[in-house]
């Protein structure tokens, strides 16, 4: 306990310096401002704005990045409370209410309560990840490379599970990830692999090429199709502060809604993507008027958005203790975090405490940030979502283009992104969700890698890879999991639960 | 008779992208001296996306799914040309094959460019609104990313040098 305490004063010696609260207000404000974009959901917010913290220091960047992160949340439930478009799949809920609410004239109470609820979401999941982070961090170091394949098995399987769709088409775009993964000279023996002669991408596939073009222009594309009933909501935001009233109705579900948001984001494969599909369910269930729900009932707001926040944060604890991103928006920060030489993984707590407890420190620091910033600042987020879709996209084209542009200096990397920009748009045609391809891509190179050292030893197989208990456990474990949701019966309810 | 046409045009897809990395992988070893040799991973995974693709296309025959989508051609068009207009003129590229070479024109030419070209994916699109709407934004951008942020985009390198 104490150990904890230290640390986390450690960590707010770091991240209360001028400068680092700086970046977290800046990253905190930009991602909220480019996140109420309709959609843009965070995924697309981080890649966009990854160049502008290319020139700071590692912690700098990652306590900006994280804001960013955060901000771009929020930003997504501002737009579906205020325009009833989901900035992303964990907003969605939250237009089942919110928008209900700001329909009747509850605007301001709706984005006052999502505030308040995320808050304290997120200081609670704070001290969750700095209380995990020491336990996850040494049991991480007993892994073996065979530990690790085993659990990035795992969390693909859990990814397919929880996508949603077809089970075969959910797991066709983690495989293609992952074969996208291997394009380029094989780091360990220089062997060209399906370069077609391009050397452009000699050097293997840019993640935020990926990321931009399947998240950023097929998003667009995708968006100008469905010129949507964009319903801004008319009239008054009323009232921000929510009443005694509101807040004892609230107070319950965003308890609940930060338990299950904290667990289900410390699973691999994006647990926290369920978290707000489950607080609405959970909710709904033990309402006394279900009927309530889906008519504006401030629980359907308090619960999700505390589930979602809480989620958001407590993914990072897989990412920071084991290495292994849980989500694409865990995938771009490894990306974010590999440009500035660090490594993923256990040795980061122990080689640089400062960097880690810093960022932790800055988590909480940013949700902070966010209710001060959010609630004064929602006139201006109207304002903005009632700029026409005729200009905002141009707008966000031309910041993903410089984006791009700017993380290499180079063109070809633009012209890459147009071309994933139309494969996005493809297997969107085609009836694929591109999440999976993201996670699949990143975890495919550290899948080799992790295959590649535990079969290095002198007469290793296939079936070394089960040598280790847990390693074997977690392999059963994933097949048995991922049986289960090809089975008809699982499928359907899991379509309940999206349903819902 | 085909019962999900996308899911058919899916896994024909599929299929045929690990047939291409299939054959293009095919002289990477599966396995060396030593472990995992650099052909283990992309030829298995093509090897699964291939069996997910004749999966899927079997489902569509079996059961009742969505028709294939109609595409927006002029949108997917208008939106990555004006990309790719960016990625050519912001520092030039040169085309041998044509006989000239694009000029290096810096952000001052390559944003409102890509603006412009993008705005035509939508048909409500006023000209002169955007007109003004990609000089303002691009100035705006200029501002920001190579004065505030500092990063080494060109502004306009025939008149600017840089």
């Amino acid at each position: 306990m104490f150990d904890i305490l230290g640390n986390l004063a450690l960590g707010f010696t770091v991240a209360l310096t001028v400068k680092n609260l700086a970046l977290c207000f800046a990253g905190c404000l930009i991602g909220t401002l480019i996140g109420v974009l309709p959609g843009v959901g965070p995924i697309a917010t981080i890649a966009m704005l990854l160049p502008i913290t290319y020139g700071l220091d590692p912690i700098g960047a990652l306590i900006m990045l994280s804001g960013i992160y955060y901000g771009a949340q929020y930003g997504g439930s501002t737009t579906a409370i205020l325009v009833n478009i989901p900035g992303e799949a964990t907003s969605v809920v939250t237009t089942l209410d919110g928008h209900q609410m700001a329909k009747q004239g509850r605007a301001g109470v709706a984005l006052g309560t999502a505030a308040i609820a995320s808050f304290f979401a997120g200081t609670f999941a704070t001290l969750v990840v700095a209380g995990l982070a020491l336990p996850m961090t040494a049991l991480a170091l007993k892994f073996g490379p065979s530990d690790r394949f085993a659990l990035m098995v795992m969390g693909l399987v859990f990814a397919v599970v929880l996508a949603r769709g077809s089970v075969p088409k959910a797991l066709a775009m983690i495989v293609l990830g992952i074969l996208l993964s291997t394009i380029g000279t094989d780091g360990e023996t220089g062997e060209d692999r399906m370069t077609f002669g391009l050397p452009q991408i000699s050097d293997g596939l840019d993640f935020a090429v990926i990321a931009m073009g399947i998240f950023g222009f097929a998003e667009i594309l995708k968006n100008l199709e469905n010129p949507e009933a964009r319903d801004v909501v008319r009239g008054t935001i009323g009232r921000l502060l929510p009443s005694r009233d509101d807040l004892r109705a609230s107070a319950a579900p965003a308890m609940r809604g930060t338990l299950l948001g904290s667990f289900l984001g410390i699973l691999p494969g994006n647990g926290a993507v369920l978290a707000p599909f489950a607080s609405y369910t959970l909710e709904k269930r033990i309402a006394k008027d279900p009927s309530r729900f889906g008519n504006g009932a401030i629980e359907g707001v308090a619960g999700p958005e505390a589930a979602n926040n809480a989620g958001a944060q407590t993914s990072f604890i897989p990412l920071l203790t084991l290495g292994i991103p849980p989500n694409a928006v865990m995938a771009l920060m490894v990306g974010a975090m590999t440009i500035h030489g660090l490594i993923p993984g256990p040795q980061i707590m122990s080689k640089q405490p400062q960097l880690f407890w810093g960022l932790i420190a800055s988590m909480w620091i940013g949700n902070l940030m966010l209710l001060i910033i959010n609630l004064p600042l929602v006139g201006l987020w109207v304002r903005l979502l009632k700029v026409p879709y005729r200009l905002m996209f141009p707008a966000i084209l031309l910041f993903c283009c410089i984006g791009i542009y700017s993380i290499g200096n180079k063109p070809e990397d633009v012209m890459m992104t147009a071309a994933f920009g139309f494969i996005g748009y493809s297997l969107l045609k085609l009836g694929f969700e591109p999440a999976p391809l993201l996670l699949g891509f990143v975890l495919g190179r550290l899948m080799e890698e992790n295959l590649r050292q535990a079969m290095s030893k002198a007469g290793a197989t296939l079936l070394s890879l089960f040598d280790s208990p847990l390693a074997a456990s977690l392999l059963v474990f994933s097949a048995v999991l991922l049986l289960l949701a090809v089975l008809p019966a699982v499928r359907k309810s899991r379509e309940e639960v999206f349903q819902e | 008779m085909v019962k999900s046409p996308q899911d058919f045009a899916a896994g024909l897809v599929l299929i045929a992208i690990a047939s291409i990395a299939w054959i293009s992988t095919l002289g990477l070893p599966f396995s060396q001296v030593g472990g995992v040799g650099s052909g283990m991973l992309p030829k298995s995974t093509a090897l699964i996306l291939g069996a997910l693709g004749l999966l899927i296309v079997v489902g569509s025959l079996m059961s009742e799914g969505p028709p294939l989508e109609r595409w927006s051609v002029r949108e997917a068009a208008m939106v990555l040309g004006g990309v790719l207009a960016f990625a050519l003129t912001i520092r030039g590229t040169p085309l041998p094959a044509l006989g000239f070479n694009i000029p290096a024109l810096g952000l001052a030419v390559a944003g409102p460019l890509a603006v412009l070209i993008a705005a035509q994916a939508d048909r409500s699109t006023r000209l002169i609104e955007v007109v003004i709407f990609a000089v303002v934004l691009t100035a705006l951008c200029i501002i920001l990313f190579r004065f505030l942020l500092g990063l080494p985009i060109p502004v306009f390198p025939p008149l600017l040098g840089y």
